[in-house]
């Protein structure tokens, strides 16, 4: 009897570790769709993944803080308007972080419109979109594990994309003959996306039933 | 009179342009998630891009103006610039929402109310208040290329609900259920763009 308990307990957490989980089970790009079009354009090599995912860490994790004291004030109906505005406030930060890192016109070159379009980035403030309100530790926590998330899926799309299309792999030329242009396109990115996502949800369903066999042999 | 119709002309070019051949989902991936979570919801299309459009005209004629008069000569531009945009749609937010209150019948306020928030606050709005900006238009330019747009981004929502519904077969592997079709499908129809604007492919 105590043996059912302990292993329904322990079903239970991983359960719960599920539905939580921002970073392989409920992963924000591959699982959710969020943050797609700065994915799909602007992050076709390893330099803009990394400039896009600072900008997403600073950003998301700041507007998930501020946005969740505030809306505590405001009507519902305002809340994505809110987290806009405060991710506005966050991108002045985030901005003077890569300028330390790259010149502005290197920033300008690799992602384009896309660095100041994450304001209104469902990525950064779609959890507004929720109304259920968190304490401070649970949103940095989270805006963490979704940063991370976000930051794991565009090292992989501007990854495959660079060693594909361009044929190098952060910058130094990679062992393969030829480059697909393709993958530097719109339709590459939403072609490298697509596959991903694919395999994501492949590994996710292997998991699932490997700790679902795990849980039977206990 | 004949440079008056030639600059209708180039009007009506530039909106196609942005309907079709510039289609800011399928060029530029603006507004993707917002579009794959509307095949997903039961939110009234229709009444969702009426209010897209509406708040994107409003939002880019606010943000000309506040870029010409206010913006340009700035040095720290760069760092308030999405500030001003986003104020911009704030506006353009609630004077869409007035004129809905005041003018639409009560049966549409309702639904349009709940549209409004992600309506008006999405990557598609501002990415076309950016891209106007950096292609210098002028204000009429700004207002055919903001209508057309959102046109466009009506167009992919069509098709992309015409998609789901023959996405959903047992023929397609599990895998590739739900989002990762539906990003395979938005890339069969940017490739076709691409190549209908006459880029070579280099496979």
């Amino acid at each position: 009897m105590s043996k059912d308990r302990k292993r329904s307990r322990l079903n239970l957490s991983i359960e719960e570790f599920r539905k939580e989980d921002l970073i392989f089970n409920n992963n924000p790009v591959f699982v959710s769709g969020l943050g797609l079009a700065a994915l799909i354009t602007a992050v076709d090599s390893v330099r803009s993944a990394f400039i896009i995912s600072v900008a997403v860490f600073i950003m998301s994790i700041i507007t998930r803080i501020i946005g969740n004291i505030v809306c505590k004030y405001i009507p519902e109906r305002l809340w994505i308007m809110s987290y806009a505005l405060i991710a506005c406030m966050a991108y002045i930060p985030s901005l003077l972080v890569l300028e330390r890192m790259y010149s502005l016109n290197a920033i300008r070159i690799a992602v384009g419109i896309y660095l100041p379009m994450l304001v209104a980035d469902s990525m950064v403030i779609s959890r507004a979109e929720i109304p259920l309100r968190e304490t401070f530790m649970q949103s940095t926590v989270f805006g963490l594990r979704s940063a991370v998330g976000f930051t794991i899926a565009a090292f992989l799309v501007g990854s495959v994309r660079e060693v594909l299309g361009k044929g190098t792999f952060i910058g130094t030329p990679a062992v393969i003959h030829g480059n697909l242009k393709i993958f530097l396109t719109v339709c590459g990115g939403f072609i490298t996306l697509s596959l991903l996502s694919a395999l994501w949800q492949r590994l996710i369903s292997i998991s699932k039933s490997f700790s679902a066999r795990g849980g039977d042999d206990k | 009179m004949r440079e008056v119709f030639a600059d209708i002309l180039s009007y009506i070019m530039l909106m196609l342009t942005a309907i079709t051949l510039q289609n800011s989902v399928f060029t530029r991936g603006l507004g993707t998630s917002h579009l794959l979570s509307l095949a997903d919801d039961t939110t009234d299309t229709f009444v969702f891009t009426g209010i897209l459009t509406l708040c994107t005209t409003i939002s880019g004629m606010l943000y000309w103006t506040v870029n010409r008069f206010l913006l340009q000569n700035l040095s720290f531009k760069r760092y308030i610039r999405p500030l001003s945009a986003v104020v911009c749609m704030s506006v353009a937010f609630f004077v869409v929402l007035f004129i809905i209150v005041k003018k639409a019948p009560m049966k549409t306020v309702q639904k349009a109310v709940a549209a409004m928030p992600s309506a008006a606050f999405n990557t598609l709005i501002l990415g076309t208040i950016f891209l106007t900006e950096n292609y210098s238009m002028n204000l009429v330019q700004t207002i055919v290329f903001s209508i057309g747009s959102a046109i466009g981004f009506m167009v992919a929502v069509l098709m992309i609900t015409e998609g789901k519904d023959k996405l959903n077969n047992d023929a397609i592997p599990n895998a590739f259920k739900g989002l990762p079709s539906m990003l395979m499908y938005l890339a069969g129809l940017s490739m076709a763009i691409y190549a209908l604007t006459g880029h070579p492919f280099s496979i």
